[in-house]
């Protein structure tokens, strides 16, 4: 009976802590591609450099904009020829000052466009170069991850309650006859539910250390996986310490709300309340 | 000579236990038990005995009507349950033995789950496994035991804590006649020290051999109340130790002056 509260904890603290984890990196990952986010804006084509440096500092002033860096079109010019590895020579460059503009929520990137388009110091009528699809991607993916991990993280959680639940309760049933000599005897209601409760805390860090290093198993058999793939991402280091004191309280606070809840009616029917 | 509050230790008036509305475990019942009595309570399965008993320890809560023992209401809340059953001895007709713990274990755990120590408990259970004469099996696991050995392992529990009031229900009701006749000479003895003891049995012949108030149970009423000065001679004979025909040697060995040296050893 025991083995089986232990899995059951391990198991559903396991995917919790999973999920619980992967949550963590998305919402991480998508944090960073936000910062990363930006959008081009060109300047007119003989619009002078101290010109675009002003209108770069009236872009930074803009509510949602996180950094805005220029680009000399020289610069560009020059980049522009090497990527195409061709030679410009002879030709007067083509290009206007470039400010690129990082955003710190990707969803305001629309309402920004609209706004620095109407600056007179950019190219018109279309002087902003940014992608809609990846904004609305991104939008996507960050709802997806916060409802569906809620609701299955919500989902998970009940389920896993309810397993430990059953697991302490089967343990109570298995043990009902020692419940009730314990009872005829007159011991108390609380020495009665003390080392059921505490043989549900136990249960609890055990499944909480067990489901911490299945996630470290996981986390290893993961980058083995990616590496094998690609060299080009890195996988981020695995928390373990943290992770195991988590999961560890997180099993013990699961293990004495389960195992109260499951001791409380039998003993109550022992005791002799019933009429 | 008794007391008013002796004579009235154990009182139920116009008690009545309704378990649901088709099924009435006790019509009504009143009766006076006396302390230091030895009861029976007699009856076919169903007719309300053991729901008397019960109302005692309270594993049953009476519908109407008043219970009180040594002036106490029985009705009392949850909480308290324990605090009364501690007072109490119960011995269950399947004994109710940990089979995974020892003899001496088995007796300790009463004393432990009541709070006392490991070594209170240690030699308090030599002393009163000595009393109910099992004292040589000290060490056994139960299923080694006869049913007589555990029925005996049974009361000794109960009586570790010292109760002044004992609750049999069907004591005897797994045993063969030798090993009743044993279980209720120990009671008898339990008795005669000045423990309460009241047992529901439907064991007739034991029942008329021991001579004593027998309250017969009948579909939740009680109808008839026998005391001893009204039992017949041949039951009288009964209450003669050395006229008691089975008793077993080894039990019979121990004369009633040595039980209340051993009673109170334990006591000291």
């Amino acid at each position: 009976m025991a083995f089986a509260a232990v899995t059951t904890a391990a198991a559903s603290l396991f995917l919790l802590g999973g999920l619980g984890y992967v949550y963590f990196r998305i919402n991480n990952f998508t944090t960073n591609v936000s910062g990363k986010f930006e959008m081009n804006v060109y300047t007119k084509i003989d619009l002078p450099r101290t010109q675009a440096l002003a209108t770069a500092d009236k872009i930074r002033a803009l509510a949602g904009v996180k950094t805005v860096t220029l680009m000399p079109k020289e610069q560009a010019w020059k980049e522009w020829q090497s990527k195409l590895g061709v030679s410009g020579e002879g030709l007067d460059n083509p290009l206007p000052d470039t400010l690129h503009v990082t955003l710190t929520d990707p969803k305001m990137a629309d309402g920004l466009a609209n706004q620095i388009q109407l600056m007179p110091e950019v190219y018109q009528p279309h002087g902003i170069e940014y992608s809609k699809d990846a904004q609305r991607i991104l939008d996507l993916m960050m709802v997806v991850v916060k409802w569906l991990g809620g609701a299955l993280g919500a989902l998970l959680f009940a389920t896993s309650g309810i397993l430990i639940y059953n697991a302490i309760r089967l343990t109570v049933i298995a043990r009902r006859r020692e419940i009730r000599i314990m009872q005829l005897v007159g011991a108390s209601y609380f020495t009665i539910w003390t080392p059921f409760v505490i043989e549900g805390i136990i249960q609890g860090v055990i499944g909480g250390i067990i489901a911490a290093f299945l996630l470290y198993a996981a986390q290893v058999a993961f980058q083995g996986f990616i590496n094998g793939v690609t060299d080009q991402i890195s996988v981020p280091v695995f928390p373990l310490g943290p992770v195991v004191i988590l999961l560890t309280a997180a099993g013990a606070a699961y293990g004495f709300v389960c195992s109260s809840f499951a001791v409380r009616e039998p003993l109550r029917q022992g005791a002799g309340f019933q009429r | 000579m008794s007391s008013p509050s002796d004579a009235n230790y154990i009182v139920f008036d116009k008690i009545e236990v309704r378990y649901n509305e088709f099924v009435t475990a006790l019509k009504g019942v009143s009766l006076n038990i006396s302390r230091g009595e030895f009861c029976f309570f007699v009856g076919k399965t169903g007719s309300g005995k053991s729901s008397l008993l019960k109302i005692i320890t309270r594993e049953v809560s009476h519908t109407s009507g008043k219970a009180t023992w040594n002036g106490n209401d029985l009705n009392v809340p949850g909480k308290e349950i324990p605090a009364l059953r501690r007072q109490m001895g119960i011995v269950p007709q399947d004994f109710a033995l940990l089979p995974r713990k020892r003899v001496w274990e088995n007796v300790a755990y009463a004393m432990r789950a009541v709070g006392a120590t490991r070594k209170e408990a240690r030699r308090k259970v030599a002393q009163i496994l000595e009393v109910v004469n099992i004292g040589h099996r000290a060490d056994a696991f139960p299923h080694e035991l006869s049913g007589g050995e555990q029925q005996r392992v049974a009361i000794g529990r109960a009586l570790i804590n010292h109760p002044e009031l004992l609750i049999a229900d069907e004591p005897t009701g797994n045993l063969d006649p030798e090993h009743s006749w044993e279980i209720m000479e120990l009671l008898r003895q339990l008795n005669l020290r000045g423990t309460t003891v009241l047992v529901a049995s439907h064991d007739v012949m034991v029942v008329e051999r021991m001579g004593c108030r027998t309250i017969t149970m009948d579909n939740g009423n009680i109808v008839s109340d026998t005391h001893p000065e009204n039992i017949s001679g041949i039951f009288q004979n009964a209450l003669d130790f050395n006229a008691a025909p089975t008793v077993s040697p080894s039990y019979a060995e121990i004369s009633r002056n040595a039980w209340a040296e051993q009673m109170e050893e334990v006591d000291a």
